[in-house]
Order: structure tokens, then C-alpha cells, then sequence
């Protein structure tokens, strides 16, 4: 399309009476016309090309699922442990998303990927890296959701250890989780409360903390619990009814799926302490030399890549204390029932005793018709290694 | 030494037996275990990190069983306990033994309240399977790409099932919704107490009985697991069957979140029967053999009142493997057409904003300008030198609306698998609400137009009577018909070969047209003929089993072919073209006034237009010269 000459033309005319100013206008205008022009032509061209080549590929290339249908996991291969459910088109399209094919049971609460983890993230450490002792490998990978390797695994002579929370979306210092908030606003208004009304300040406080829990990664349930919980009344006994009903809930999500986790802080910074400092060259060094290094030079090798490693890990009956030696749960912001619940002995003695070496015997419940429990076997002799997980 | 030995062993003994007295108690605590865990194994389960990396296999061995499904009664399994389908040696000492992959045939024991537990047991399932094309034998041959997908050993029945789930009974019975947890309340009148029953269990189980198990597109996964598998397909020689079927209208709107449209199980099973004893199509007992394919489609719920002829429709027809086929020649027919009358008209706007790239101006005809400017100047002349007479703009301005709805309403079906398309088809209402949308649109469209060809033949009476009474008698009507200012005349073409050989700068003028150009004139043709073809095939199509009772099922294909390519020519032309055209182009942006007012700028109007000033001038007795066109 040509420009409307004639009226142009018609200003040809007066130009020797025009000044810079007019000139300057008109050269922009006319580069401006010029770059639209320009741009069209690659607008047209590339929408024009897109439109042939769909046309050709609708009739020539064999058609394949889509996305919807295709994109599900398949297997549970590790690298499911550094991605989150909805990056999976297949999961997020449908109303139960089946779980990996030889996974039976539900899975609708995915592993949240660390991908502030220095340890797994460097490729030396797997996400789930506990994997020698059958006897405690899964319970000691349990705590990777919710606790950095370094609470365990780094040198920090303080009582107890400075921890901090930091969080699995941006990997930085944050507050308590919002389901441990939940959990202890919830333990604070107990039964003998049940009865008071409450107000729009509780009704704003439990529905944000219940979107926050369920956004970070607690069950679904609770998202859609806090849209309940906006959607009454305050002080109307619907509000009270779903307060209890969270009462109820709440404690049953408190797995270690927080959307954060405990991590030693940095010392002299408010960061945590996410990979041994300095050691991203060693680590470099390692994988590629390690394997084909000697022994003698791979144990050098991991000693430069791990210049802040605890010499013996930590036991669970470090951390799982009333005395809070270890970890303050308290001051972490962990509520008092869920502090009790951590250090109530009988788990963590229960693996210990595992872990010596001697088989626990799960109290079945007898039924009609059927054997008797299974007796527990005669208590453990010394373990090999000092109970040590 | 053996003295100490003997005392830490002591101490040890005295405390793992509190130890396992407090597990005893925590495990009875309300936050522990639930009475619906009979073995007690969510205690250690129910956190989603139980897990491990297993180097062997390279995969993760998850742990983790879901709580909520136990406590909330997620599916019917919920019953069970876990040593019901675990062997009960194996997962009653910790560490676990290695255990024995569950056999999903073995019997199992159904708690219910108020009476002792059934046993129970799938076996029935595998022996139906046995008499299905998914034998045991075809399942344990699977080979797929990647390697295998289930562990060794674990049931075959993991390549369709998993841990079975309520579906939300609100949204297969209705009235639930509407109100809401009332019925409980009404039931619970009695089976609370005098005769007691887990009502919400009984209700979700029974209502999600009233549907398929899984939606249409969690079905299509199911399926797509061997169905869409490279290595399964080739093992097998199958066609991609999903591939297909999400190109047919029941994969496009399951993709859309249509879940009243046939999924996998609709067509491939047969009433009365049951998944697993599903057929090939070759097996005259099959569901999708050839002699039941018709009662098949004409269900009460898919089409009851079509023709038997409804089944020749290929339901699966895949283009691209479909060479040979009436179907894939109309198709490429339909993509050259797109191509050869879609090419000229780009390269023209191509070729005219390559213009304004290097700043070649036309240089007008001055006379021509001032000509204008005379007929302007007539009392008659601005009138006349309307292009667009005020009911052809607001027909042109209905066809807008109408078009822009159309399109999109319609083309998410032409793009199913797009995040935009189901975002669009949302935003509607759903596929639902669109459909009804598109299909309304569609008769508005068609009435519209036969509104245009009532005008136009109305215009060749009202000319052919003018013609009558001058007397200029033979053929007055077909005289009137071929005079009508649309039709391309040797002289258009005449002057389009003028304007390429312009704008390519083998012709110093650019050539001028009468009251309509050549492309606004292809662009009114493919008006036409756009609409007569969506409007007959979307008619077609619409009343699938009118249709059916007068063309063979086989029409339905081609009138989709037909429906969608055309559509897709239609919007690559106007949402390329004729945008172009009207808003883009730098002589209109931001809008063509002559699609509001009918007046097209006068320096506008003598570059494209010229002849037709010339002719207004002659018939207003505006003097002109005879050379003043070369």
C-alpha cells in the first residue's frame, strides 16, 4: 500500500518553507512506517508459514497423542523426584490422575523437589540418598522432605543446632510452615473452646493459613476446606463446624510435606546452609575424575568436596529428645502437641532396634478364625554399630 | 565383660519393651492410627518421604500409601486392610520381607458395619480376560519403548488399574448437588442407628456406578499405555488408535472436557458385556465388528434416531495414514485450494508492504483527483461515490459478530489439544454452552446470507425491469444478473496481472479498478462460497441423524474434512487478509472508515477505484476526458 500521494505532493510544494523540526518529523514518520511495514511482512509471513505448514502436516505426518493423554509418568525413575506433579500436562488435565503404572496405590501428594538441595542438586547425591541399610534406608529418606541433608550431615558444634526454615519455592529464609501455624492456632482453640463464636479476625487467619498449607503442598483437602472456610458466616456455628472439622484434619497432614525445610543457618548470614561453602570446583573435579580415580585419590577428592562433614552423622535419638538439645522445635515454631508427637520415644528406639540388627514384629490385629499376633522376639543384643541409623 | 554385656542387654530389653509399649499406645492414639488401618501400617506409610532410590532397577520405590484414601473412604479399597492383598508374613516384621507381589485374584475380606466380613475376590475379572483379546498371555508379551513398566512379578492388572476411586457424586447425579449433604442428613435418620450404615460410602460407591469408572481422557490414558506405544503397536500391528481418536468429534470434545461424548469403552463394549472380555474387530462377537458397529452408534444415549448407514463413518480416520481414500483427496483438494487462492492475495499485501519498506510512492493521477473532487462537488456525487450502501455495512458488521463467534466457538475443536482451546471452551461454560453457541451462530449465518441473496435478487429484478422498460428487451434478467458489480470480469483480470506487474516494478502506474477491486471481489466470492459450504456440511453434521437416513456414514467424514478446512481457509483469510486490508494497512489503521460510513477516502478511492469515479462522473454529466484512465 502506497502512501495517499497526492495530498503529499501537494506539501511538496511549501517545502523550502518548512523547518528542521518538519523534516525530522517526517523522516521519523517515515522510518516509522517503514519498521510497521517491515514487521507486517514478517507477521504475515511467519502466521502465513505456520498455516501451510499445519495444512501439510495434517495430511502427511501420522498423528500422535496428545500432551493430555500422553504426558503422564510412566514409571517412578528418579528424575520424578526433581519435577512436581502439574508439570505433567497428563495429571493436571484429569479429574484422578492414575499414578505411575507399577505404583498401585494413590499418588496424589508428590515428592516436592528440592532444587536448593547443593547435595543432590551437584549430581553426586540422589534425592532420596539413603539407600545401603534395608533396615532403615526408607526411614531416614523420609526425612528428606522435610530436613536438610546438613542438619545430619554437617559440622556444627552449637546446642542446639541454628536452624532456620527455608523455603522449596525460592530456597530462602522463611517462617515456619504455614500447616505447623495451622496446627498450633488449632491446638490453642481445643475442644473446650469449640464453643466460642468465632470472629472474622479467626475466620481470615484459619481460611489464610489453610490456602497457605494446602498451596504449599498438604493435601488437597485442605484448599478446598479453606474455601469453606471463607465462604460462611463469621461467628456462625458453620464456621465453628469446619474450625472442628480442621481440627480433625489438620493433625493428619503433618507428614513432613511442608513446602520447607530445616537447614543449618549460614554463619554470620541469614541463609541457609545449603551445600558445603567453596566446593564447587571439587565437585566439578570429582565427577569428573572420580570414576576412573583410584581409591586412594577419590577419598581426596571426596574430602575436598566435603570440607563441613559431620565425621558421624547424627542418630535419631539426637534430634527425637524433650530436652531439644539438638533441634528447639519449640523455637522453630513447631506446636507443642506435634513437639510431644516428634519426641515421643517409642519410634525412633523402635528403628534404633531395627537398625541393631533385630527384626520388629508389627502388632497385627487378630481376627476371628485367623493365627494369633506374631510375639515380639526377645530384646535386641549390642547392635554392630551402636544403634546408629 | 559378659557382666556388662549382660546389664546393657537388660537395659535394652527393659526399654524397647516400653518402646514398643508406647508405639502400642501411640498407635491407638487419635492421631496415629485410624480405626479404618485394621494393620496399623499408615503409622510408618502415611509419610510421602518412605521411600528409596533401588540401583538396581534404577526407579523409586515409594513407600507411601495415601491416608485420606483410608480415612476418607476414597474408593472401595478403602475396606480393606493392607494385609488383605499383602501377604501378611512378609509385612508384619520390620524391615519387611521381601515381599510377594499382591495377586489381585487372591480373596480378600470386605468389612461392612453391622455384619461379619465377605470375602471377596477378582477373579472372575481374569478369567473373563481369557476370553478377551487382553489375555494374559498378549499382557505378559508386552514390550514397550523405554523398557518394561511394571515391576517384575506385580499384577498385570496395574496397566489399567490403580487403587480404584469414588468419582464425585455431584457431578454424576445432579440432585446431590442441588442439595448438597441433605441426604445424608435423611438417610442417617435411620442408619445411624436403628440399622447402621456407612451412608456416604454406600451413596459415592452406588452414584459412581451411575458412570464410567474413569473420565473420557483419563480413560483415553488408560488405553494410551499400549494403544499409542511405538513398540506395542508395531509388536502388534495396530494403528495408533488414540492418535485417531482424538482426531475424531469424540476424542476433540473428550479433550475438551466433554464427558457425555464415546470414550474407548463406549463403542469397543458391548452392552450387557464388560471390559474385559473386549474383542478385536474381526471377531464376529466383538462390539466393533462390523455387524454391530450400527446398534453400537445407535444407542440411546449416542444416536438413536440415525440410519444403520451411521456406522460406515470412519471413527477412527487418521489422515495421514489414510492415502488411497476419498477422504484424504478432498482433504488435500481442500489444502490446495487453500494454498493456490491464499498465495496471491499474501503476495499482493506482501508486495505492497514491501513497498512502504523501500518507500516507492505512487504518484497518482492528478486528473483523476481533480475529477473526484468534482463529483464530490455534485450535489448527487457524494452519494453516489458510496461504496457501501448502509445495508451491506450492517450486514457486513452481522457477518463480523457472527464470524468472530464462529471461530471461536469452534476452532478450539479444530485445535483440541491446545492449553488455549479448553482455556476458551471454559470460558463459554464449556463445550456444552459452545456447541450451542456455534450451532446458533451457524443458522444466524445462514439465515443472514439467504437475507443477502433475497437483496440480491431484488437488485437484478429492480434492474431488469429498468431494463424492460427502455426497452432493452432480450434476456433482461440474466442481462441484470451478469451486470451485478461482484462478478470478476476479463477486464479485473486484466488490470490484476497490471497490479502484480506494478508492484513486482515492471509498470511505472499502478492500475485502478472499478467500484470494487479484484481482491475485495475474490474476498466476496469466498464469502459466498464459505458459507453455502460450512452452512450445508455444519447442517450436515448438526443433524447427524436426519443426515444419516439420506447419505451414507461416510459423508460425515468428508463433511468434516470439508467443514474444517474451509473454516481454516476462511480465518487465514480474514484474520491475515482482510485484516490487513481494513485495519492494518497504513492508509486505514486503526479501522477502515468505509466499513462504518461507506466513504472510502478520496485519494484512496482514485488510486484503487478510479474507474468507478469515472463511470459516477460520466452518469452524473460531470465532463471528463476519455484518456483519463491510461
Amino acid at each position: 500500500m502506497n502512501s495517499p500521494s497526492l495530498p503529499a505532493d501537494s506539501n511538496a510544494a511549501d517545502a523550502p518553507r518548512r523547518g528542521l523540526g518538519y523534516w525530522l518529523r517526517r523522516a521519523a514518520l517515515s522510518l516509522v512506517r517503514r519498521v510497521y511495514a517491515l514487521a507486517l511482512i514478517a507477521l504475515v509471513l511467519w502466521v502465513s508459514y505456520l498455516a501451510v505448514r499445519y495444512l501439510v502436516v495434517s495430511l502427511i505426518t501420522p498423528g500422535q497423542a496428545p500432551r493430555q493423554i500422553a504426558d503422564v509418568p510412566k514409571r517412578l525413575d528418579p528424575a520424578l523426584l526433581l519435577e512436581r506433579r502439574p508439570d505433567w500436562l497428563g495429571l493436571a488435565s484429569v479429574e484422578t490422575p492414575r499414578s505411575p503404572l507399577a505404583r498401585y496405590h494413590r499418588y496424589d501428594n508428590w515428592l516436592q523437589a528440592d532444587r536448593f538441595n547443593g547435595c543432590t542438586q551437584s549430581g553426586c547425591h540422589a534425592p532420596l540418598p539413603h539407600a545401603k541399610r534395608k533396615e532403615d534406608r526408607a526411614f531416614l529418606n523420609l526425612h528428606a522432605t522435610s530436613i536438610h541433608c546438613g542438619v545430619c550431615h554437617l559440622q556444627n558444634a552449637e546446642s542446639p543446632l541454628p536452624l532456620v526454615w527455608y523455603g522449596l519455592d525460592r530456597g530462602e529464609v522463611r517462617e515456619p510452615p504455614a500447616l505447623l501455624q495451622l496446627f498450633d492456632w488449632l491446638s490453642r482453640h481445643g475442644p473446650e473452646l469449640v464453643a466460642e463464636k468465632f470472629g472474622e479476625p479467626e475466620q481470615q487467619r484459619v481460611g489464610d493459613l489453610l490456602a497457605q498449607a494446602g498451596a504449599e503442598g498438604a493435601a488437597p483437602s485442605l484448599a478446598r476446606l479453606a474455601q469453606h472456610v471463607r465462604a460462611v458466616r463469621p461467628g456462625s456455628g458453620a464456621l465453628r463446624q469446619l474450625i472442628v472439622s480442621a481440627r480433625e484434619i489438620v493433625p493428619r497432614d503433618l507428614r513432613g510435606a511442608y513446602g520447607a525445610k530445616l537447614a543449618l543457618r549460614e554463619p554470620g548470614a541469614n541463609r541457609p546452609l545449603l551445600k558445603h561453602p567453596g566446593t564447587d570446583e571439587a565437585v566439578r573435579r570429582y565427577l569428573q575424575e572420580a570414576p576412573t580415580a583410584t581409591p586412594e585419590r577419590k577419598q581426596e577428592l571426596l574430602a575436598a568436596v566435603h570440607p563441613l562433614r559431620r565425621e558421624k552423622p547424627l542418630m535419631c535419638s539426637a534430634c527425637h529428645t524433650p530436652e531439644q538439645t539438638t533441634i528447639a522445635h519449640t523455637d522453630l515454631g513447631y506446636p507443642p502437641a506435634r513437639v510431644r508427637a516428634l519426641h515421643a520415644p517409642a519410634v525412633f528406639q523402635m528403628i534404633e532396634h531395627i537398625a541393631s540388627g533385630e527384626p520388629f514384629y508389627l502388632p497385627a490385629v487378630s481376627r476371628p478364625g485367623e493365627p494369633a499376633p506374631a510375639m515380639q522376639p526377645a530384646p535386641a543384643t549390642q547392635p554392630a554399630n551402636g544403634g546408629a541409623p | 565383660m559378659l557382666v556388662n554385656h549382660r546389664t546393657h542387654s537388660r537395659a535394652r530389653g527393659f526399654g524397647f519393651c516400653a518402646a514398643t509399649l508406647a508405639f502400642l499406645v501411640a498407635l491407638a492414639s487419635p492421631g496415629g492410627a485410624h480405626a479404618e488401618d485394621r494393620d496399623n501400617c499408615l503409622y510408618c506409610h502415611q509419610f510421602p518421604g518412605l521411600s528409596r532410590l533401588d540401583p538396581d532397577s534404577a526407579r523409586v520405590r515409594l513407600f507411601y500409601v495415601d491416608p485420606s484414601y483410608v480415612h476418607n473412604s476414597h474408593g472401595p479399597h478403602a475396606r480393606l486392610a493392607c494385609t488383605d492383598c499383602h501377604e501378611r508374613d512378609t509385612v508384619s516384621v520390620v524391615p519387611h520381607k521381601p515381599v510377594t507381589p499382591v495377586d489381585c485374584t487372591r480373596t480378600c475380606h470386605l468389612a461392612t458395619p453391622n455384619a461379619p466380613p465377605r470375602r471377596f475376590s477378582h477373579e472372575n475379572a481374569a478369567r473373563m480376560l481369557e476370553h478377551g483379546a487382553h489375555t494374559r498371555a498378549v499382557l505378559e508379551g508386552l514390550e514397550f519403548t523405554g523398557g518394561p513398566l511394571l515391576n517384575a512379578g506385580q499384577s498385570l492388572c496395574l496397566y489399567c488399574h490403580d487403587e480404584p476411586v469414588f468419582r464425585n457424586p455431584a457431578k454424576v447425579l445432579h440432585a446431590i448437588e442441588d442439595i448438597e449433604g441433605r441426604t445424608f442428613d435423611r438417610c442417617d435418620v435411620c442408619h445411624l442407628t436403628q440399622v447402621p450404615l456407612d451412608t456416604t460410602y454406600y451413596l459415592r460407591h452406588v452414584a459412581t456406578r451411575f458412570a464410567p469408572a474413569r473420565s473420557t481422557l483419563e480413560l483415553a490414558q488408560v488405553c494410551a499405555v499400549c494403544h499409542s506405544d511405538p513398540k506395542v503397536l508395531a509388536a502388534h500391528d495396530l494403528p495408533n488408535s488414540i492418535a485417531s481418536y482424538v482426531r475424531s468429534f469424540h476424542g476433540k470434545a473428550a479433550l475438551l472436557g466433554d464427558e457425555t461424548t464415546a470414550n474407548c469403552l463406549s463403542c469397543h463394549v458391548a452392552a450387557g458385556d464388560n471390559v474385559h472380555r473386549m474383542l478385536g474387530p474381526e471377531d464376529p462377537a466383538s462390539a466393533v465388528h462390523v455387524s454391530h458397529v450400527p446398534n453400537g452408534c445407535r444407542t440411546i444415549a449416542c444416536h438413536p434416531g440415525a440410519d444403520r448407514s451411521i456406522a460406515a463413518t470412519a471413527v477412527h480416520l487418521d489422515l495421514p495414514t489414510a492415502r488411497g481414500t476419498i477422504d484424504f483427496a478432498v482433504a488435500l483438494l481442500f489444502i490446495v485450494l487453500t494454498v493456490i487462492s491464499f498465495g496471491p492475495s499474501a503476495l499482493i499485501v506482501l508486495l505492497e508492504l514491501a513497498h512502504l519498506v523501500v518507500g516507492r510512492q505512487h504518484h497518482g493521477n492528478q486528473h483523476l483527483y481533480a475529477l473526484a473532487q468534482q463529483v464530490m462537488a455534485h450535489p448527487d456525487g457524494p452519494r453516489r461515490l458510496h461504496r457501501f450502501a448502509p445495508r451491506a455495512r450492517l450486514q457486513h458488521w452481522i457477518l463480523t459478530l457472527l464470524f468472530t463467534l464462529l471461530c471461536l466457538t469452534g476452532f478450539p475443536l479444530k485445535f483440541p489439544d491446545q492449553l488455549w482451546s479448553r482455556a476458551l471452551i471454559d470460558a463459554f461454560g464449556g463445550i456444552g454452552v459452545a456447541r450451542v453457541l456455534h450451532h446458533w451462530a451457524g443458522i444466524a449465518l445462514v439465515a443472514g446470507f439467504l437475507v443477502h441473496l433475497l437483496d440480491i435478487l431484488v437488485a437484478v429484478r429492480r434492474r431488469a425491469r429498468e431494463l424492460h422498460e427502455k426497452g432493452d428487451r432480450p434476456m433482461t434478467y440474466f442481462r441484470a444478473f451478469a451486470a451485478l458489480p461482484f462478478f470478476v470480469t476479463g477486464k479485473d483480470l486484466r488490470r490484476a496481472g497490471q497490479l502484480i506487474a506494478y508492484l513486482v516494478g515492471l509498470r511505472r502506474d499502478r492500475p485502478t479498478f472499478a467500484r470494487f477491486s479484484i481482491t475485495e471481489k475474490f474476498e466476496y466470492f469466498g464469502v459466498l462460497w464459505g458459507t453455502s459450504l460450512l452452512g450445508l456440511t455444519g447442517l450436515m453434521l448438526w443433524g447427524e441423524q436426519i443426515t444419516s437416513h439420506f447419505l451414507t456414514g461416510r459423508a460425515f467424514n468428508l463433511a468434516t474434512i470439508v467443514h474444517t478446512y474451509e473454516a481454516f481457509l476462511a480465518v487465514i483469510h480474514v484474520g491475515i487478509l482482510h485484516i490487513y486490508n481494513v485495519v492494518l494497512n497504513p492508509a486505514v489503521f486503526p479501522l477502515s472508515l468505509a466499513t462504518l460510513s461507506g466513504h472510502t477516502p478520496l485519494t484512496k478511492l482514485v488510486e484503487e477505484n478510479g474507474e468507478f469515479v469515472v463511470q459516477t462522473a460520466r452518469e452524473l454529466g460531470v465532463s471528463t476526458q476519455e484518456s483519463i484512465l491510461e
